[in-house]
């Protein structure tokens, strides 16, 4: 039996500071996970289904076909510029984080850019989850001031007349920027259509991709 | 609330620096706190508002420090 006294705080070994946050991180969540689930709030199961769901199901993948759809059938457009959430829940994308929905169309005379000044919000089951720029400081800060430097921080620019419109984003409210169609797309289907629709066009950081 | 994110027009935070190839998550545990976040949310337990306001009332210096 071991009777050597107990270590003072004083003697016990200093706190090892070698493991990084990210490691402290995933010892934090893992415990979360377990209190939540011997309380009975959760299953894993639920939790990897969650997972797959944004990472692999929900993403700009979604969000391109709308705009594809959108450029290829003018009803359609038409649609989804007067109740945009009825319009894209017809193509099977709706839930959390999306539950209304507005799209914005981009011209030759305006432009229009989305962001959320006070956190993340985004419209989720048309673009996945956010981009960490999204979310930052820098583009949060900027989007409402300085619109066109923001384009020019993605390699963008527009003409000098070109004018602006910044949508700030709200628990309620999402928006989709319909993107200008690229010139020489008449031919292509409106699955070729969605492959020129970029995540950033849809946010209006970026402009669609020109027809190979 | 009035606080350090509510940043629209703040000057000072540089260019917007876009990540190429941006994975959807940049670690395992952004993952699960994902899901923990909405799963708790179907309970009826956990709300936007209440997240929102968690994360407004943070110290400010921790809030600029998270991405």
């Amino acid at each position: 039996m071991d009777k050597s006294p107990k270590p003072t705080p004083q003697q016990a070994p200093a706190h090892d500071h070698s493991h990084s946050h990210l490691e402290d991180m995933d010892i934090r969540v893992r415990a979360l996970q377990s209190l939540l689930t011997r309380k009975g709030y959760i299953e894993p199961a639920a939790l990897d289904r969650i997972i797959e769901t944004y990472e692999t199901g929900v993403g700009p993948h979604n969000g391109a076909r709308v705009v594809a759809k959108a450029w290829a059938d003018a009803d359609f457009k038409a649609w989804l510029l007067r109740d945009a959430t009825a319009a894209i829940a017809s193509m099977g994308y709706s839930g959390r984080q999306g539950e209304h929905m507005v799209a914005v169309e981009n011209t030759a005379e305006i432009h229009n850019m989305v962001v959320c000044t006070l956190c993340s919000c985004y419209p989720w089951p048309v673009l996945g989850l956010p981009p960490v720029w999204y979310k930052s400081a820098a583009y949060r800060a900027k989007a409402v001031m300085d619109p066109r430097g923001v384009l020019a921080d993605f390699g963008v620019s527009l003409p000098s007349e070109t004018r602006f419109r910044v949508w700030d984003s709200t628990a309620e409210v999402r928006y989709l920027v319909l993107p200008m169609r690229p010139d020489n797309t008449s031919g292509l289907s409106e699955h070729q259509l969605s492959e020129l629709v970029t995540r950033d066009a849809m946010i209006g950081t970026g402009l669609a991709k020109a027809a190979a | 609330m009035n606080g350090v994110h509510d940043m629209g027009g703040a000057q000072g935070f540089g260019p917007v620096q876009p990540e190429v190839h941006e994975p959807v998550f940049h670690a395992a545990w952004e993952r699960r706190a994902l899901a923990l976040t909405l799963a708790m949310g179907a309970t009826g337990q956990w709300n936007i508002d209440m997240s929102r306001s968690r994360r407004e009332s943070l110290p400010p210096a921790d809030y600029l420090n998270c991405s």
